[in-house]
């Protein structure tokens, strides 16, 4: 007995030796990184998953333009551009030197394709709209490109900054789906499907390389799962961490950094606008008026997110504070729905989809709208079945949903969108919003569009979404906020 | 016997065209388009129309099916709506993952069970049966995903802590100072908090990354199978053959192994037939909790994402492989008791 456990105790003296020998003093130059979705996809030009352009954009493929940590554009593949007088004509100048991962050159002929490709009648481009107004795209030489519109495009510099935008290879666009081949300074090198993919430094990158000879992405969606990778250190970076609950205990240990930082998340109650008796204005005004964001926003997040009053991320420059016309008055809003001839309440369904706001914030909605005589029959969804019922068939009274595109306000003016929301004012205001391109009179005609869908009380805008980025407090130069939704790795590093 | 097998085989084949139908049908009567889910809820319609177009989803549904079919009798299980690669690459790498757990789980199961439902019947009404039986008990009522979560921090957060507690003073300081060397053991051992490398990053990394989901599996599972051991004991015990044996003199313990042991494995190999299916293709919880790519939350994935033609496969594969293992039990039985070898 007594031997075995000696033997037992010069062993373990051994292990540990070498244990504490391989911990050596040099920067790491690998990053684990934990996701919550797994990419359906890793091209970014043919799906719409955010997962995607999570793992991909800025690091394994580029645009023309690139947004930046704080939602500027600034260039990309692109190194200077000029745009004509009348903002018809945009005239690019490309870096030169820059190869594809599989070594094929990057020219003019790449990005004529690439936009191509996005606009053409076959394609699977999960935001087509982006390249709206684009007439034609002529290569001048291999450096130098020209894209012509049909009408002005305020906004095309920040369109061709997207994940849906980047330039690809005609050579690999089909393969992109699975081996995406980009310019970027990550190269990808493997993926196991439902648990990793991981991507290697670009030797042979054009601009400023990447610290980091290897960064690992790793699926893990199961909230209990992810605090133990990141406390055991076999993650070592969560920038959306999928628990808001277990923020608290990563806050009070040194070992980690938490930075709860915005994203294009607007969380709303949307709302059937057509459906009687959502169609009625003071109906809607009620709602306005009975919500209480911050109850929701404590009560479903743990205290993160800002509330909003408007369909507009309020770290926007152009954002309106809009929190004055429908302050919550519960009586007013009894009244209202009085006039509206509901003096003793109605029922509704209120849909929610699969996700902790919508499915946690639901429940607290509905006991808000109690107060005023509105029951809601809580019906859970998945997300299948609320794209098939909610979104495409618009067989619904209220759900709550967020959406994170950037700057996309102009959803309220699409033609049979499942907000059923019309207002000629409101088309107007954006059509000439999309021949602006002074970036005054954008901001504006911006202001007008978000008073417009909140006097209307279009939707019950709720929070914007917040996004608690965890990690090791020896990484360094990492996101905080979101304004698009991209992991960017090129400036990740380890402190020496 | 080969009559036998032989309708076993047809019996089987049956089940599986049934179950092929009923999968495709309920997926095509769930509400959910794929092209949508991919393409998400800003992209326009013609975009959607053409990833449909790409998918091959505008078919009528019967071609659909029937291709599907063909396709799979040939061996080609067609490619992922999702992942554009084909199926049978993403099933052979779940597979890779659920069945090495799978046996893991169930060898630690029954050597965890049969020695205990040895030992309690063994001990029939005394205090260490009942002591077993409760734990047993305990073990049954403990919900997998709750004890998985247990396994993990005792196995690879509590080291990393104890550390620390072990510098101060007072009990817990103390505590932790006792048991430091095993801390230190799990430590070096490092077993990892979730994650599968994949065996090409050498099979003792992919093996460590099985073991605790592997006990979060076989615990719950030893503690059914070990009443189950004592309970088909007893009721062998009971029998007049083994009167004989102890009347002519045989100890208690050899006659336990000798005679009666292996009279009461039918009903054990029937549990552990079916726990074996069980652990094969439903392990989601345990999957998730420990983000294995294995089947069970690749299936989970797939439905979620409404990909038809991954799910179809799988639920398929696990058909046969269901099939397979109630056929192997029947042929155990066969060896266990040699009552059954006798024609009819």
């Amino acid at each position: 007995m007594t031997l075995t456990h000696a033997k037992f105790a010069v062993l373990l003296a051994a292990s540990l030796s070498a244990f504490s020998l391989s911990a050596s003093a040099a920067a790491r130059t690998d990053l684990v990184i934990g996701i919550a979705l797994e990419p359906p996809s890793l091209d970014p030009t043919a799906g719409a998953a955010a997962a995607i352009d999570e793992v991909t954009y800025a690091n394994v493929f580029e645009g023309l333009t690139r947004i930046n940590q704080n939602g500027e554009v600034v260039p990309g593949l692109a190194k200077t551009w000029t745009i004509s007088a009348d903002g018809l004509t945009y005239t690019f100048n490309l870096h030169t030197g820059v190869k594809f991962h599989d070594g094929a050159d990057f020219s003019a002929e790449d990005v004529k394709y690439s936009i191509d490709r996005a606009m053409a009648a076959d394609s699977t481009n999960a935001q087509k709209t982006l390249f709206d107004g684009i007439g034609s795209v002529s290569v001048v030489d291999a450096a130098t490109l020209t894209i012509t519109l049909s009408r002005p495009v305020g906004s095309l510099l920040y369109n061709l900054g997207w994940g849906d935008a980047v330039i690809v290879d005609a050579a690999s666009a089909a393969t992109n789906k699975e081996k995406p081949v980009g310019t970027g300074p990550f190269k990808f090198e493997n993926w196991a499907k439902g648990s990793a993919i991981t991507l290697v430094k670009n030797p042979a990158y054009w601009g400023t390389p990447a610290m980091l000879d290897k960064v690992q992405f790793r699926i893990i969606a199961d909230p209990a799962a992810a605090t133990a990778a990141l406390l055991s250190g076999d993650v070592q970076v969560f920038p959306n961490f999928p628990a808001p609950e277990a923020v608290p205990q990563f806050q009070a240990d040194t070992r980690f950094t938490v930075s709860i930082g915005t994203t294009e998340g607007e969380t709303i109650l949307s709302t059937n606008n057509k459906k009687p008796p959502f169609d009625n204005l003071k109906v809607r005004q009620a709602i306005a008026m009975t919500l209480d964001r911050q109850a929701v926003i404590d009560g479903a997040m743990f205290g993160q997110g800002i509330p909003i009053y408007t369909h507009f991320a309020p770290h926007n420059p152009a954002y309106v504070d809009l929190s004055a016309v429908y302050p919550r008055d519960v009586v007013k809003a009894k009244a209202l729905l009085a006039e509206a001839g509901f003096s003793t309440g109605f029922k509704a369904t209120l849909k929610l989809p699969p996700v902790t706001y919508a499915r946690r914030g639901g429940e607290i909605i509905a006991a808000q709208m109690r107060e005023i005589g509105i029951e809601l029959e809580i019906i859970p969804v998945e997300w299948a079945q609320w794209i098939e019922q909610v979104f495409t068939n618009k067989d619904y009274d209220l759900t709550i949903v967020s959406h994170t595109e950037p700057n996309d306000i102009n959803i309220y003016g699409r033609k049979d969108y499942y907000f059923q929301y019309t207002n000629a004012k409101f088309d107007e205001t954006m059509a000439k919003l999309d021949v602006t391109a002074d970036p005054a009179a954008r901001i504006a005609l911006l202001g007008d569009a978000q008073k417009l869908i909140t006097e209307d009380a279009v939707n019950g805008f709720i929070f914007q979404l917040a996004q608690s980025g965890i990690h090791d407090a020896k990484v360094m130069g990492l996101w905080e906020n979101a304004p698009i939704q991209a992991i960017d790795l090129t400036a990740a590093h380890w402190m020496e | 016997m080969f009559n036998f097998v032989l309708t076993r085989f047809g019996l089987g084949a049956l089940t599986l065209f049934l179950a092929s139908i009923i999968v495709f049908v309920v997926m095509n009567v769930l509400p959910g388009d794929p092209a949508r889910l991919m393409m998400g809820i800003s992209a326009t319609e013609d975009a959607v129309q053409a990833m449909r177009e790409q998918l091959g989803l505008n078919a009528p549904i019967f071609d659909q099916y029937v291709s599907w079919l063909a396709g799979f009798l040939t061996g080609n299980m067609g490619r992922s709506y999702t992942y554009s690669v084909p199926v049978s690459e993403l099933v052979s790498g779940a597979v890779s993952v659920s069945l090495p757990l799978a046996v893991m789980a169930l060898i630690l199961s029954t050597a965890i069970a049969i020695p205990t439902g040895l030992f309690a019947a063994s001990r029939h009404g005394k205090t260490a049966d009942s002591m077993s039986m409760g734990i047993a008990q305990i073990g049954i009522a403990i919900p997998n995903f709750w004890f998985a979560i247990l396994l993990v921090y005792a196995f690879v957060l509590l080291p990393f802590q104890a550390q620390a507690w072990a510098n101060q003073s007072g009990f817990w300081g103390a505590v932790a100072t006792v048991f430091s060397p095993v801390f230190k053991f799990f430590q070096w051992l490092k077993l990892p908090a979730g994650g599968f490398p994949g065996w090409e990053a050498g099979f003792i990394p992919a093996l460590k990354a099985l073991i605790l989901p592997a006990i979060a599996l076989a615990v719950p599972q030893a503690a059914i199978l070990a009443r189950v051991t004592r309970s088909a004991l007893l009721e062998v015990l009971s029998e007049d053959y083994i009167r004989t044996a102890r009347a002519k003199g045989l100890p208690r313990n050899l006659v336990i192994r000798r005679h009666a042991l292996q009279n009461a494995l039918i009903p054990v190999l029937t549990i552990l037939g079916l726990q074996f299916s069980f652990l094969l293709s439903g392990t989601i919880i345990i999957e998730n909790m420990f983000y294995l790519p294995g089947l069970g939350r690749m299936v989970f994935q797939a439905i979620t994402q409404r990909d038809l033609i991954v799910v179809q496969s799988v639920v398929m594969l696990l058909v046969v492989a269901v099939i397979v293992m109630n056929l192997l039990v029947d042929l155990l039985y066969v060896v266990a008791d040699p009552r059954l070898r006798r024609p009819n």
